[in-house]
């Protein structure tokens, strides 16, 4: 199927941003209220703070809309903004890393081991006894934050975005294949943290049940 | 056990495994894999863990903006774009990288200086070996009169021409 200006002129956003071309704030107004939780959400998982994600947010904003002058659109509008995304957050961990306030450097193959090690220990304690819903979350965000920076991103773009492959190859510059072969990698490592919680086929946690309570 | 099942299971078969949990295989292989499980418990059990792990980041919690987060965009966003000078990020950024490349294109041409006179003196041209030959290219009808270098230095030793000795040949 060709592909082109003209069909990604279908999609609303792109339009939006083709009339922030010609001037109009507002419709730059409507692209980051439709994108700004999307954004901050990911840019949240990738670097594990609330305040540096929504800095970033803004960051990515603010090179949208530098950009605005010279947009053409090669992508779909979300495919482009999760590109630049990508580099924002890419860009924020090699400072991070320069200014050694992150102790390990990124590897592009592998996982964290600081992480794994928490993981491990974690599901040493925990193998039989209920575990509560914000734990839950932080043994799964811990999961997360063991992949590599690319392993990472590719599965919040699938998972939080439902992106495609291909949509994620364009993201991260990458070809479908290569996606392909990261994802699995991803869900591989992902399997191997997560599975002493998930237990003989049952969650050892009712998340249901500790949420009635909270509502309680 | 676990992971000797684990180890059975080859690259490509794990990828199209989550490549089919996630609706991306083609027609082809989606058949092939559907046969492989069909047949294969250790297949179906890990392609059941990798969907029930995987569902487990659905309870990661979604992080929320406060409502006045858009309106403070756009203002940053218009101040910024807005401005004449860059920040001082940009500048940083910017004398960050103009310093990387002056040192790199003074290393560079330091590399190049030094190549180039190490090379000159180990390297010898034509004109070099010429000059290093004169001594005996100035005397060469001379020395092709000789033919027997011993006999030449025989005569030197005796006395017969009263010249005096001389220690280089």
């Amino acid at each position: 199927m060709e592909t082109g200006p003209l069909t990604y002129m279908q999609d609303p956003d792109t339009r939006l941003m083709m009339r922030v071309k010609r001037g109009d704030e507002a419709a730059f107004a409507v692209l980051v209220r439709n994108y700004q939780e999307r954004l901050v959400n990911i840019l949240f998982h990738l670097v594990g703070d609330q305040q540096t994600a929504e800095d970033l947010t803004q960051e990515v904003f603010l090179r949208v809309y530098r950009a605005r002058l010279s947009y053409e659109p090669t992508a779909r509008f979300s495919t482009w903004l999760f590109h630049i995304t990508h580099n924002v957050a890419h860009n924020s961990r090699r400072s991070k890393f320069r200014r050694k306030e992150v102790t390990l450097p990124p590897q592009d193959t592998g996982p964290n081991p600081n992480q794994s090690q928490l993981l491990a220990e974690k599901s040493a304690l925990m193998p039989s006894r209920v575990i509560d819903k914000r734990e839950m979350c932080r043994i799964i965000q811990a999961a997360i934050d063991s992949l590599n920076e690319r392993q990472k991103m590719a599965v919040l773009l699938h998972k939080f975005e439902q992106m495609s492959y291909q949509d994620i190859a364009d993201t991260m510059e990458l070809t479908p294949a290569a996606v392909k072969s990261l994802l699995a990698r991803a869900r591989e490592c992902l399997r191997e943290k997560l599975l002493p919680f998930v237990g003989r086929g049952e969650l050892p946690v009712s998340l249901e049940n500790v949420s009635e309570e909270e509502d309680e | 056990m676990a992971k000797e099942r684990i180890a059975r299971l080859t690259n490509e078969l794990r990828e199209d495994l989550v490549a089919y949990l996630d609706g991306e295989l083609d027609e082809n292989n989606i058949q092939a894999v559907e046969k492989t499980l069909a047949n294969n418990n250790v297949v179906r059990h890990d392609l059941e863990q990798l969907s029930r792990t995987y569902d487990l980041l659905d309870f990661l919690p979604k992080a929320e903006v406060s409502q006045e987060f858009t309106a403070k965009t756009m203002t940053m966003v218009t101040v910024r774009a807005s401005q004449v000078w860059p920040s001082e990020n940009e500048w940083k950024t910017g004398f960050r990288r103009g310093f990387l490349l002056l040192v790199w294109c003074a290393v560079l041409s330091a590399s190049a200086y030094a190549g180039f006179h190490i090379t000159t003196r180990i390297v010898k041209t034509d004109a070099d070996i010429l000059v290093d030959d004169l001594p005996v290219i100035e005397k060469l009808d001379q020395l092709q009169e000789v033919e027997n270098l011993k006999f030449l230095e025989k005569l030197e030793q005796s006395d017969l021409f009263d010249l005096p000795r001389s220690s280089t040949p």
